[in-house]
């Protein structure tokens, strides 16, 4: 039984595999996963803070007065839209098809890049009002909490135009593939975890 | 071509299902995920609920969409090849919830204890400079 499994192997393109890389991958997405479920505690922990300092406004505003909805909600959609069509481009390597998931890799990374974007911008009319994080508890944990999930987002679209150039460079090989199941995992990962920021932070905090 | 790229995937335990049925469950979890989105930002938006029955629809609603997109994007079932990572999910969300709702707990007992009520803890900071 094994000695016949032993001999098994994968063609992906032009590459032939013996089933043991394919054990050795299979770990690699496990091992992804563990630091995903590290971040996540990470994430926790900054969502504890938040949680905690959320009332401690130091006569500076509150979430109320800072916050604006409409805004809140385009971005949500960005990063949601992002994420399905990240999912398209799973789908498109599914299909072995290069061209669509260069393309969508494109789309994910342009709806991406426009997300921190705003982020940004929010960020930057808020100091600019002088609404900083030092002005209290309530904001240095929101800049905190905010912050670090839009630089996960960041380095998620360096690594999409990394991994994009390197599909459009070496194809759908091995290690590609790997890398494109790995990417989208922590993209999806980071969606989920701006569910939690866009109903605690800022669905809660406009009431 | 397409099948060993398929069977690949599916020997990762990334994708345990064939074409249609992958596509159908981004699908889903996208639509669902957009309407799940909408219903908590017009209840929170017009204010339709009390302030403590807006919390719990609000929470619940995330904690809606967090399984929909746990399940449609990043395809965790009870599928063998998702299992380890299934596992090691729900081991996390027992220590994040010890994490979060300890912090709430001790925290918010502690004010309670401490100090006379928020307003004059928050004129004390005031006069202190936070100090």
């Amino acid at each position: 039984m094994k000695s016949s499994i032993a001999h098994e192997s994968l063609t992906i393109g032009n590459e032939k595999l013996p089933i043991e890389s394919r054990a050795a991958d299979n770990t690699t997405v496990f091992g992804f996963w563990m630091f995903l479920m590290t971040d996540f505690v990470l994430f926790a922990s900054l969502f504890a803070v938040y949680a905690v300092l959320r009332g401690n406004t130091f006569g500076g505003p509150a979430g109320k007065d800072i916050f604006n909805a409409p805004y809140i909600l385009t971005e949500t959609i960005l990063l949601l839209s992002s994420s399905f069509t990240c999912g398209l481009a799973l789908l498109s390597a599914h299909k072995n098809s290069k061209r669509f998931v260069v393309f969508w890799l494109g789309v994910t990374a342009l709806l991406g890049a426009s997300f921190v974007a705003m982020e940004l911008s929010e960020f930057g009319r808020l100091v600019a009002g002088g609404v900083g994080w030092q002005t209290s508890g309530f904001l240095s944990s929101y800049f905190t909490l905010v912050g670090t999930h839009g630089l996960h987002v960041a380095l998620g679209v360096v690594w999409m135009i990394v991994l994009t150039t390197s599909i459009v460079m070496r194809g759908l090989t091995r290690g590609n593939l790997r890398k494109l199941m790995l990417m989208s995992l922590f993209w999806h990962f980071l969606d989920i975890v701006w569910i939690f920021i866009f109903t605690i932070v800022y669905m809660m905090g406009i009431n | 071509m397409t099948d060993h790229i398929k069977h690949y995937f599916e020997e990762i335990g990334a994708w345990p299902r064939d074409f249609r049925t992958l596509a159908r469950s981004y699908v889903i979890g996208f639509v669902l995920s957009l309407i799940i989105t909408l219903v908590a930002y017009v209840t929170a938006v017009d204010r339709l609920l009390q302030a403590s029955p807006l919390i719990v629809v609000l929470l619940s609603l995330a904690g809606v969409q967090f399984i929909v997109q746990i399940m449609c994007f990043l395809h965790l079932d009870s599928a063998s090849a998702s299992r380890e990572r299934l596992i090691a999910l729900g081991a996390i969300l027992v220590i994040v919830l010890i994490l979060v709702v300890g912090s709430l707990w001790i925290m918010t007992h502690l004010n309670e204890r401490m100090m006379a009520d928020p307003s004059q803890m928050e004129q004390y900071m005031q006069d202190q400079q936070g100090i």
